[in-house]
């Protein structure tokens, strides 16, 4: 089921449930698992443990025009050692969430070159949304907002700073993510009860879907 | 107890019965033959706690047996008196071989009709061998009526007649913890010098059933991991450890220069042990945080050294987020208050050259150093060469879990999968029918060996039991298809799709650190250990059918040989079992007392190739 995606209008006629695939993309211990964990159980751990292979989680969120999106995340594991597994992850995904912390420097770089890899080989129409996460350590910030910001309008990237820990701005990375996503192109998608090849959801041909916030 | 039909354990016991009743001496071995035969003609309805029970039986008897004439051998040359133990009234035992004169004698019709059920008295020696190992209470089992199947699951039936035997009441299948190993055992077995086969066998039981007592690792794991070696003398271990602690020191003495440099320096010096170092810090301060040892964060510390001086030491392994997760428990065990390995092996002049000193150390190395305290060095040195070498055995075991390229990993579930296939068409053909990726959700269970899919004295207990060899290098895989089992009703009943699969394995591992696990599901090694051994012996014994498809791959993969002949494909599970197990097998449940001849064989000439195909063996009745 990971190798293609899962989108689909599930209640048929209204059109107003839509399944995604997400993924989360990062360096080693910038929060990704924290971010999910946040969003999905709304708990938090000062002691995350790191994430080997990857997790899986769903999570619903109620978009402004209605529609019900239900995300199914998949949190990676951010070790260099790990990467040759990530393609696994991202293909066949509708969006990805790249993560990074705003108090380390390095990890803004490695963000960098995760959407450079998913702009090069994940499917084509991919939203991607570039978060700063541990925005309850401004004061040791390293990545200006204004630089992180810039940088994601140039590439067509959403742009939330967040934080797990205090729970800022958490959910508006996933319903920035669901908003941004063309769901006037799912709305051709098949029926559940059919054939599984015919589930999948064109998400729309345009580059520009990608929105900037 | 039972409905309607008598347990083939009950029909055995009849039988045994008559034979008393006629004083027709009956071998472990020939009983085995009965036993085997009557299973093949009762293939409907096998009560499978039952086949448990009655296998464990007599091979704990044969084992006991053995034991006794041991003991009687070694009377004889000392002169010392035999030492109490079950006695076999009537029975001669022949030194040499165990099995040979024993009378094999097949029940006759007039026999059974002479020496009815009931009209004889249990043999003593039979009661007394039930009552040591494991009393038929224990398995209150009789027949189960069958439940309808849509298709024959033999996963669903197991955990089904386990579940319902065992409802409202703890399991008593195994949850016995004075079965345990104690560390009294251990220590005395290991005290005297080499220790015997029949005493290895007896430990590796002992922990393949019933585990470790928690302070009784630190000892036993070492020869678990093969640091430790039973055959050697004490000298010759505390040898082998002193070596091992010289060479840890001269490791240790590249850790502390390491740390002397300054992250730029170390990144000029070694990149690649710097990269690694880096994550090893991310990740040391978040390791089991929520077990009460690595609350202090000073214990990081020690994580963080032994990571570091692996590195160094194996720099074509590196290091890979998970191996922390192999680490950890190591730490807790070498804290235990048994003596370590390392106890005796340490003379008084011993004493570290290296300069142990981290306070230099600024910014990431902080919280690394000893507490600055000399007279505590040396006992840190200590701990941690200990550690350091357990560590190093284990990676050495499941290194290649983390080679980048898959391989290893993708085999395990490969063979995963097929097990699956074998031992439960319907879970199988469901999770086929949504396209579970198993890749995606089954590589930490392999990777870490359910560390992060149980609680912790239930992973200890899972690593330790497969350790033991006991059953073949992987038999972790069944424990891993008796977890999957565990979700077995939740998949089918709620017909999850595979995204609901994944979400059910992740949600329980979840539970385990931030939320509230169901009693279920802590103490769930209780079931899983079991579970896997009985899948291994159903496997061994009872599928002609399954056999057949099993993959030859599969076989290889969880260790076993397939001979030339497919024909009989019994011997691939019980002719083969890895080096270290091989003395073993004569107690093995998957194998019948008559291998012990094959046993003394391979005790007089060691070289023997573990893997060659022994006979067929008489429990081949089972499949016929």
């Amino acid at each position: 089921m990971a190798n293609r995606p899962t989108s689909m209008a599930v209640s048929g006629n209204n059109r107003s449930f839509f399944q995604y695939k997400l993924v989360l993309l990062g360096d080693s211990s910038v929060g990704k698992s924290s971010l999910a964990l946040r969003f999905v159980r709304g708990q938090f751990q000062e002691f995350q443990e790191s994430t080997i292979g990857a997790a899986f989680m769903t999570q619903s969120v109620q978009c402004s025009d209605g529609t019900t999106v239900k995300f199914e995340i998949w949190d990676t594991a951010g070790q260099e050692r790990y990467h040759s597994l990530a393609p696994m992850y991202y293909r066949g995904a509708h969006c990805a969430v790249v993560v990074y912390d705003i108090s380390d420097a390095s990890t803004f770089t490695r963000a960098k070159s995760w959407v450079r890899e998913l702009q090069r080989q994940a499917p084509p129409n991919i939203i991607i949304a570039l978060a700063g996460n541990k925005l309850d350590l401004s004061h040791s910030r390293q990545v200006s907002e204004e630089e992180a910001s810039a940088y994601a309008a140039e590439n067509k990237l959403l742009f939330v700073e967040a934080s797990a820990k205090t729970d800022a701005n958490v959910k508006l990375i996933f319903t920035r993510v669901a908003e941004a996503i063309p769901k006037s192109d799912a709305a051709t998608a098949a029926p559940r009860s059919q054939d599984t090849s015919s589930k999948t959801v064109n998400l729309g041909e345009e580059d520009n879907r990608r929105k900037c916030c | 107890m039972y409905q309607g039909r008598p347990s083939l354990s009950q029909l055995l016991d009849q039988h045994q019965r008559r034979l008393h009743a006629r004083n027709i001496p009956a071998s472990p071995k020939a009983l085995f033959k009965k036993f085997s035969d009557m299973a093949a003609h009762a293939k409907e309805n096998l009560d499978y706690m039952d086949i448990h029970y009655t296998i464990n039986s007599l091979s704990e008897r044969a084992n006991h047996r053995r034991r006794d004439f041991l003991a009687g051998l070694h009377s004889s040359h000392s002169g010392a008196p035999m030492p109490a133990g079950p006695q076999q009234p009537g029975y001669i035992i022949p030194p040499g071989d165990l099995d040979d004169q024993w009378i094999v004698m097949d029940e006759t019709p007039e026999m059974a009709s002479v020496a009815g059920p009931g009209t004889a008295s249990v043999p003593s020696s039979l009661t007394a061998h039930h009552q040591v190992p494991f009393h038929p209470d224990d398995y209150p089992f009789g027949f189960q009526e069958a439940v309808p199947d849509v298709q024959p699951s033999l996963l669903g039936d197991l955990i089904r007649q386990m579940e319902g035997h065992t409802q409202g009441r703890p399991s008593r299948l195994h949850a016995q913890p004075h079965r345990s190993l104690k560390r009294e055992a251990i220590e005395r077995a290991i005290a005297g010098g080499p220790v015997t086969s029949l005493e290895k066998n007896h430990l590796l039981r002992t922990i393949y059933y019933w585990g470790c007592d928690e302070d009784a690792r630190r000892l036993a794991w070492p020869f678990l991991l093969g640091l430790d070696q039973w055959s050697d003398t004490v000298e010759a271990r505390r040898d082998t450890w002193a070596a091992r602690l010289d060479e840890y020191i001269r490791i240790r003495e590249r850790v502390v220069q390491f740390l002397r440099l300054t992250p730029e320096e170390q990144r000029d010096a070694d990149p690649v042990a710097s990269e690694s170092w880096c994550q090893i810090l991310k990740d040391i301060e978040r390791t089991d945080r929520n077990q009460t040892y690595f609350r202090d964060l000073s214990q990081a510390g020690r994580l963080g050294r032994i990571l570091l001086a692996y590195i160094l030491h194996r720099p074509d392994v590196g290091y890979t987020q998970g191996m922390n997760d192999w680490l950890s428990p190591l730490l807790v065990i070498s804290t235990s208050s048994t003596a370590g390995p390392l106890a005796g092996a340490v003379q008084p002049e011993v004493t570290p050259s290296v300069p142990l000193e981290y306070r230099n150390l600024e910014g990431p190395g902080e919280g690394l150093g000893t507490n600055g305290d000399d007279a505590n060095i040396p006992e840190d040195v200590l701990l941690d060469a200990e550690t350091f070498w357990l560590f190093h055995a284990i990676m050495e075991k499941i290194k290649d879990n983390f080679s980048p390229d898959g391989r290893s990993i993708t085999a395990q579930l490969a063979c995963l999968v097929n097990i699956l296939g074998q031992v439960d068409e319907p879970l199988m053909e469901h999770l086929t029918r949504v396209d579970v990726d198993w890749v995606l959700f089954c590589y930490r269970w392999v990777l870490v060996c359910l560390k992060r899919e149980l609680p912790w004295a239930d992973f200890l207990r899972v690593w330790e039991s497969s350790w033991t060899n006991y059953d073949g290098p992987n038999f972790f895989l069944l424990i891993a298809v008796a977890y999957l089992g565990t979700f077995r009703e939740e998949i089918l009943s709620q017909d999850l799709d595979a995204s609901g699969v994944l979400k059910a394995f992740n949600d329980r591992a979840v539970r385990l650190t931030v939320g509230t696990p169901s009693p279920r599901e802590v103490q769930a090694a209780e079931r899983l250990v079991p579970q896997a051994q009985l899948l291994r012996q159903l496997i061994a014994h009872r599928l002609p059918e399954l056999h057949r498809t099993l993959d030859r791959d599969v076989l290889a993969t969880i260790g076993e040989k397939t001979p030339a002949d497919p024909v009989h494909p019994l011997h691939t599970l019980t002719a083969t079992r890895p080096d270290e197990g091989a003395a073993s097998r004569g107690t093995a449940l998957v194998d019948p007392p008559g291998s012990e001849a094959a046993e003394e064989e391979s005790q007089s000439s060691p070289a023997v190739d573990p893997v060659v195909p022994r006979p067929p063996s008489p429990m081949m009745g089972f499949c016929d």
